[in-house]
């Protein structure tokens, strides 16, 4: 790929336009510049690297060859999101006959830990276990919840995007996001009551409808 | 206090969500495929787009043979018949033929082919082969014109005439399409309408109104009965006019598609007795 100091100035737009052009290397610039998160997005939607690795594939030849299907009615990385999003979920609806991934054995013993969130684990390795036993539990109660819900959740508190931005992802309206997220918030809790230590799972009427502000922006800046 | 429970266990959820974010980058293993597989669409494509380029007027080579088969196909069976009607020609003129008296009676007005029907086409080849051994044969037959010599004017123009006789009155635009019956062994352009020429009557066409032969004017004047022919002449581009039967002969007469005129002087003349 001969990534060119042109190549590396130019906007996703302005990158895409010239895919259409036909210039063979803007489309790898364009790709490269988001396949990190891409890449994010994918793993926690299929929920295993195999999947999330064909999806991934799958999703950049269809935008190399339908880069025309783009519109400029959304941002590029949108557009993006959306087909490798489309990619993971019907890889996730082909899989649905595997077997469920099974709940950690040892749920229960997040309970007598206590509800340890977002804690500074450094230069602690038995809270950096304890963050990596925790993380599993989510992920596979993530996997327990409808393609649906799950990559709502993806996108909107994992990846931290906006609920608008998410509705175009995956083309539905915002509240049928909001009511996504709430439906998977009030599951994932239920599943997750250990982890959490509470009593009572939040009810699903009654949702947050958005943690924007505790996951960071969207436009790059880490989720906190 | 449950909404703020509800709250709190959500952000619960989403902190926990997010914690769970994938920060490491593409494994390079993954990051490898998808180059490959990029590095493939770009090539692919780049194929496309010169093929695409490839200029409109360049016709696939399947379309250009086709149409040049075709074509060598319908030439070699035109050649074919008239090949099997050529030493059909020679057998009658030479009295080889018994049936040639019924041929000729059928003559002027017959609509039958020049071949017939009890010879078969490997007896007419053989024929063929035999006169072209012999240096006999009666005239060289190129394409679809009747190809005379002004040194042996006389005997060509018989064997033409006797064939024509013997022949489909194959007129060209005011007859219509040629039976298929009638292999096309002498290119007739068209015959002056006469009442009573039995062959071309029900034609209604006139003199103005038949095809004239390839590049050549037609001559004016004629008698009606009269028949025009395609010819060359010592290789020569001409048109022959055979006159109708007039006291038992018929005149025939080579005009130069160069002069141009009716009023040309023939390049050669014979008349042919019946």
């Amino acid at each position: 790929m001969n990534e060119s100091v042109e190549h590396l100035d130019m906007t996703d737009p302005a990158l895409l336009d010239a895919h259409r052009a036909g210039d063979p290397d803007a489309f790898g610039v364009l790709f490269k510049r988001h396949r990190d998160r891409l890449w994010a997005v994918a793993l926690r939607t299929t929920g295993n690297p195999e999947d999330a690795g064909d999806a991934l594939q799958e999703a950049m030849i269809s935008a190399f060859k339908r880069a025309d299907s783009y519109r400029g009615d959304a941002l590029v990385t949108t557009w993006l999101h959306r087909i490798v999003v489309n990619a993971s979920l019907d890889r996730l609806r082909r899989n649905k006959v595997r077997a469920a991934q099974p709940l950690p054995d040892d749920l229960e013993e997040y309970t007598g830990r206590g509800a340890v969130l977002a804690t500074d684990t450094s230069g602690d390795p038995e809270a950096v276990a304890l963050l990596g036993d925790r993380r599993r539990a989510v992920l596979a109660a993530l996997d327990q919840l409808p393609p649906e819900q799950k990559a709502a959740l993806v996108l909107v508190d994992m990846e931290g995007y906006p609920v608008a931005q998410v509705a175009q992802m995956l083309d539905c309206p915002t509240g049928t996001i909001k009511s996504r997220c709430a439906r998977g918030r009030a599951r994932l809790a239920t599943l997750l009551t250990p982890v959490l230590g509470t009593g009572s799972p939040p009810s699903p009427s009654n949702p947050r409808p958005s943690t924007q502000p505790t996951l960071g922006t969207p436009e790059g800046g880490a989720p906190r | 206090m449950t909404d703020e429970a509800d709250v709190d266990a959500n952000d619960d959820i989403a902190r926990l969500l997010a914690d769970a974010r994938v920060t490491d980058p593409l494994p390079g293993d993954v990051a490898d495929r998808l180059d490959a597989t990029l590095a493939d669409l770009v090539v692919s494509r780049e194929t496309r787009v010169t093929a695409s380029r490839t200029p409109s007027n360049v016709i696939p080579l399947r379309r250009r043979v086709l149409p040049r088969v075709l074509v060598a196909a319908a030439a070699i069976v035109v050649v074919t018949g008239a090949a099997i009607a050529a030493p059909h020609i020679h057998e009658r003129n030479t009295g080889q033929n018994s049936g040639a008296a019924s041929a000729d009676s059928a003559g002027s007005g017959s609509q039958s082919g020049a071949v017939p029907r009890s010879l078969p086409a490997t007896k007419g080849l053989k024929a063929q082969s035999q006169h072209a051994a012999e240096g006999t044969m009666p005239m060289a037959i190129a394409g679809s014109l009747v190809q005379l010599t002004s040194d042996h004017f006389r005997a060509d123009v018989r064997k033409l005439v006797r064939t024509l006789d013997a022949s489909a009155r194959t007129a060209y635009g005011a007859v219509g399409v040629p039976t298929a019956s009638a292999a096309p062994t002498v290119p007739t352009v068209p015959t002056v309408p006469s009442p009573t020429d039995d062959g071309l009557a029900g034609s209604g066409g006139s003199l103005t109104d038949t095809v004239k032969a390839p590049d050549c004017p037609t001559p004016t004047g004629l008698d009606p009965g009269a028949e025009v022919i395609a010819v060359t002449v010592d290789g020569a581009p001409a048109v022959l006019v055979v006159h109708p039967m007039k006291d038992g002969s018929r005149l025939a007469q080579a005009f130069s598609c160069d002069a141009g005129a009716a009023d040309a002087t023939p390049l050669a003349s014979a008349t042919v007795p019946r």
